[in-house]
């Protein structure tokens, strides 16, 4: 079980609630792939266009959910919107987004750190959006996180683990769950983050732009399943040279066995 | 748009759309005449959030710049 904060989770596949093509076919996907947190954002209602009900079938799933400041361009926008959150959904859960640049979503380290720092001093259950960067990473845990949310590459790119050295480094150190956000595009790059040691990842994009998205949750759940099996097993050690898994002696170099020349019946039938 | 009776009526802007209603309104009541959501939204008067609790208690002024946030899809 994963535990943040005083809630436990079984499942480590953490899912996003966007660019789906209609809400059946998310909640189809949140369903298949077994997700226990997902992810929403806020947004001023549109007058002109009518409210869109997304939380009644959510909450129908239950499913926790994990608002995020998406939006929020500095630490005081992030802070309103997580005052939003909690006055919106009763809830101090909050995925702190900060990304001022539109083109790459990457997320301000500086104003991350002021937020996180503020929001867990008002009791916030934080899980900041971040760099791969090992040192913010910590800078985030002595401030009180409960978790760090390193991208893996750009949001929504499905680049994969394009910072992997530097996750490594981040899941050795952190003495809070490490989630892997952002980025990752195909089961085999959440197997690989879960190998790495990952409490969890987290996958929009992903599930919601494949051609059958209930089926790719499922693949999803499968691959996060046996990425974390496969780092509890332990996996063996990567080597430079060759380290032979048969035995290379009392066969044929070392015994008085003459090794016969092949039939000619036999060099027919391999050509 | 223009004022009917400046004395029971007031314009304010309500998610950036001029609204006219009848002055000593509050906020609750506000949501309700505009066929808004009551449940899981978040309100934003004048640049502060008003909590829940507080709904009854906020009467809408003139030129209120009123916000109603609620949950949409995101990652």
């Amino acid at each position: 079980m994963l535990t943040i904060a005083d809630h436990q989770f079984s499942s480590r596949l953490f899912t996003g609630t966007g660019k789906f093509a209609d809400h059946n076919t998310m909640l189809q996907a949140i369903a298949s792939s077994g997700s226990q947190l997902v992810t929403l954002a806020m947004k001023r209602i549109d007058l002109t266009r009518g409210h869109d009900n997304l939380l009644g079938p959510l909450q129908s799933l239950g499913v926790k959910l994990l608002p995020n400041t998406a939006g929020a361009r500095n630490a005081k926008e992030a802070i309103f919107a997580a005052e939003l959150a909690y006055e919106m959904l009763g809830t101090k859960w909050i995925k702190l987004e900060i990304h001022p640049d539109p083109k790459y979503l990457l997320p301000d380290p500086i104003e991350t750190l002021i937020a996180a720092q503020y929001l867990c001093e008002q009791g916030y259950i934080v899980m900041p959006y971040v760099h791969a960067d090992p040192v913010l990473c910590r800078r985030l845990e002595e401030v009180g996180c409960a978790a760090v949310m390193p991208l893996g590459s750009p949001i929504g790119s499905n680049q994969g683990l394009a910072t992997e050295t530097f996750l490594r480094i981040i899941i050795e150190q952190a003495t809070i769950p490490v989630i892997i956000d952002a980025g990752i595009g195909a089961p085999s790059q959440a197997c690989r983050a879960m190998e790495m040691g990952a409490a969890a990842v987290l996958v929009n994009t992903a599930i919601a732009s494949s051609a059958y998205p209930q089926k790719m949750a499922k693949c999803f759940a499968d691959a996060v399943a046996t990425g974390r099996q496969a780092y509890l097993a332990g996996l063996g050690a990567v080597n430079h040279h060759a380290d032979a898994t048969s035995p290379l002696t009392a066969f044929l170099t070392d015994s008085s066995i003459k090794v016969p020349i092949p039939t000619a019946h036999i060099m027919r039938d391999s050509t | 748009m223009t004022h009917i009776d400046s004395h029971s009526q007031i314009t304010l802007q309500l998610n950036g759309v001029e609204q006219i209603v009848r002055a000593n309104l509050n906020v609750a009541e506000l949501l309700i005449l505009c066929d808004l959501p009551t449940q899981s939204v978040a309100i934003v008067v004048n640049d502060s959030v008003v909590p829940r609790s507080r709904w009854m208690h906020i009467l809408c002024q003139a030129n209120d710049n009123i916000t109603v946030f609620s949950a949409v899809a995101g990652g």
